[in-house]
């Protein structure tokens, strides 16, 4: 009965994914569902050991040789369709692998083409029975449109920042840097809540991949609400087994490196991980001397330095954008002469952003599930706001789908 | 706390699709009532004109830029060429939808010898951006495309009908093509916004221009083909920046055997009707007394 519901349900999103896209491709839906067959298939034969760490690498393996494109978060659809998927798919195999969860029942879920387009990686693929239609409707639509309105209203206009990636001063730098990370938030973010918002009025419960990570008091907290089903394969695949032999540097430093391969095979993820692992590290220690101050203090730094080196994968221009030298407010300057619907797009995301600061505290954000968004009058501000700036300003593609 | 269930329910279930259901009305009545009469005096003047002319051995081809800036009347007088300016606002807003409006036209298009290409496209970043997104939506050239769910924001449309702007209509061109100052009045250089950026010349930028190139050159083949880089105002760009990006779309006009023609830029305003490419008659004057300079410089 399961595998007849998981079979409409993976043949209904492949019918989405067909109707959305330009161009079909029948090896984008069909690979992903013989490898993950191939791997339960080996699995009830074999006892296959490591094989979750081959599968986990193996987006890092396809990068390497160019197979993949890297995740820097510009489009990275890579151009073969035979590894759609591939960075999701592997990643969700590896995780249910190492939980000795993996069989012919988790074929579909791991490699349904929505999940696989937009993210998050599955986890988990529950269905929800203790929910009427109409429940369901009050409860998951309002993760649609809060989804809808972070990822279309806000996300796609700020890719007319995107030209400020090429300036080297650290005023245009920084700036693009904090902006990106803000087009990073509302784009998977706001995708992962649409999806999830969908999956959930259609009767299935998947993964929430974003806990309000900018309600956070220091990098520690923000990593427990930033694309939490990565941080869940991690923890399972490399945070445990390592912490249990190394200290817990060498354990982060191992997580932290792990993901940055995942995301692709460059001087920047390797910069980028160590530089995660290292600030991660010192927070815990100061937290552990009761000082909450200079955490919150880094956290902006540690927030916008590490997406500049994760945005840059042309090293050169990196490291002359680690220098740091003073050229001006000219970055500033040609923000302000954006397209007013630019400009809209980023006090909107800097509102949300400010939103999840200011209030953590408030008895709305306690569950970091968007509450906050999704009560009904704020859903009619972000519904008439929403109907009145929506256009085609920008581009819109999902930052960590597709590859 | 009574009454707020019924205020979130009265939200849940009635404001918030009411708004998104005048959304989509907006889009609908958009997407039906969509077509641009300015476009469409052109192409069907330029029809009418091309009827009744056998003539005709030289054309002007391209956007607004050609048709404001250049004049095929005073091409014809001045080196003895037929010229006839075909060009089209937006470039007839899609590359299929231009070429199959040059190739709609009844005239021979064997007897063609010179092809004067200026397009502003393959300069201004947000003007090539603009041309790919109506490919792909397949916009007609007057300005038609099919169903979307985003277009022009409701907002701009507001501010747009706030501001009650008198608004201008193109007259239909002159015999020979050319933009019809003396039926204009709208000219108004001070309010045109010089913030344009240049395109960045990569491999999708090269496809598009050389297949575009290699269709003028399949539609007109006896003609000699030579693409003109536009007189833009570009008070934010360096000479030095324009230079190398000249010499950057050199490289891929001569690579079709193409000639290659760079005008200067306007200098002032005073040139200048209502964008940073569309002269009025005065600068229309200057530019293509440019283009005969620069075209008899080639020749020897």
């Amino acid at each position: 009965m399961m595998l007849r519901t998981n079979f409409l349900v993976w043949i209904l999103c492949a019918l989405t994914i067909y109707g959305v896209s330009e161009s079909f491709y029948v090896e984008k839906f069909i690979v992903p569902v013989l490898a993950a067959s191939l791997l339960a298939f080996l699995l009830s034969k074999y006892r296959l050991r490591y094989v979750e760490y081959l599968l986990f690498f193996t987006i890092s393996i396809t990068s390497l040789f160019g197979l993949t494109e890297n995740l820097t978060g510009s489009h990275a659809e890579s151009s073969n369709a035979l590894f759609f998927g591939l960075s999701f798919y592997s990643a969700s195999m590896a995780y249910l692998v190492a939980q000795n969860r993996f069989d012919y029942g988790s074929v579909l879920s791991v490699s349904n083409p929505l999940l696989l387009s937009t993210g998050p990686i599955a986890l988990f693929f529950k269905c929800i029975t203790y929910k009427s239609f109409k429940r369901r409707i009050e409860y998951y639509f309002p993760f649609i449109i809060v989804g809808t309105f972070m990822f279309q209203i806000v996300g796609s206009p700020l890719t007319e920042f995107f030209f400020l990636i090429e300036n080297t001063d650290i005023v245009s730098s920084l700036t693009f840097a904090a902006i990106f990370e803000l087009f990073i938030y509302v784009n998977f973010c706001g995708l992962s809540l649409l999806i999830y918002g969908l999956f959930g009025v259609f009767g299935y419960r998947i993964p929430l991949n974003f806990n309000q990570p900018f309600s956070s008091r220091n990098i520690v907290e923000f990593w427990r609400g930033w694309h939490t089903s990565l941080s869940k394969v991690l923890k399972v695949l490399f945070y445990n087994p390592l912490r249990k032999r190394y200290s817990l540097f060498y354990a982060l430093l191992g997580v932290f490196v792990a993901s940055a391969m995942w995301h692709g095979v460059t001087f920047n993820f390797l910069l980028w991980g160590s530089f995660h692992a290292l600030f991660f590290w010192l927070s815990v220690k100061i937290l552990k001397h009761n000082k909450s101050l200079l955490p919150l203090l880094l956290l902006p730094f540690i927030i916008v330095v590490g997406r500049l080196i994760f945005a840059d994968s042309d090293t050169d221009r990196l490291l002359e954008k680690l220098l740091f030298s003073f050229d001006g407010l000219n970055g500033i300057s040609k923000i302000i002469n954006m397209k007013n619907h630019s400009l809209i797009a980023l006090f909107f995301g800097m509102s949300i952003i400010a939103c999840e600061f200011i209030f953590k505290n408030a008895k709305v954000m306690q569950k970091r599930n968007y509450k906050f968004l999704r009560t009904p009058f704020a859903l009619l501000v972000l519904c008439s706001f929403g109907v009145l700036f929506a256009s085609n300003v920008g581009v819109d593609y999902a930052v960590y789908g597709q590859r | 706390m009574l009454y707020m269930g019924s205020v979130n329910r009265l939200i849940f279930w009635i404001l918030i699709p009411l708004l998104l259901i005048s959304y989509l009305a907006f889009r609908v009545a958009e997407w039906r009532l969509q077509q641009s009469d300015q476009s469409l005096i052109f192409a069907e003047g330029h029809a009418v004109n091309l009827s009744d002319s056998n003539d005709i051995n030289c054309l002007i081809l391209g956007g607004s830029n050609a048709l404001f800036s250049l004049s095929a009347e005073q091409i014809s007088t001045e080196i003895g060429l037929k010229c006839y300016n075909l060009s089209l606002l937006h470039e007839g807003y899609s590359d299929e939808a231009y070429f199959d409006f040059i190739n709609s036209i009844t005239f021979d298009r064997m007897k063609i010898t010179s092809v004067f290409y200026s397009s502003i496209i393959p300069v201004i970043r947000s003007s090539f951006d603009k041309r790919m997104l109506n490919n792909e939506n397949k916009r007609s050239i007057s300005g038609k495309q099919d169903f979307q769910l985003l277009g022009g924001s409701i907002a701009g449309y507001l501010k747009y009908r706030l501001q009650d702007k008198t608004q201008h209509h193109y007259p239909s061109p002159t015999s020979s093509g050319d933009f019809n100052f003396d039926l204009y009045d709208g000219c108004d250089s001070k309010s045109i916004k010089d913030d344009w950026t240049l395109v960045n010349i990569d491999d999708d930028f090269r496809k598009w221009f050389g297949d575009n190139l290699l269709t003028l050159q399949s539609l007109f083949q006896n003609a000699q083909i030579y693409f003109v880089l536009p007189s833009t105002l570009q008070s934010n760009i360096s000479d030095e920046e324009l230079t190398t990006f000249s010499n950057l779309i050199q490289i891929e006009v001569m690579k079709q055997s193409v000639i290659y023609i760079e005008q200067s830029a306007f200098q002032s305003r005073d040139a200048l009707c209502d964008g940073t490419h569309h002269a009025n008659s005065h600068g229309r004057r200057i530019r293509t007394n440019e283009l005969l300079m620069l075209l008899r410089v080639q020749n020897h």
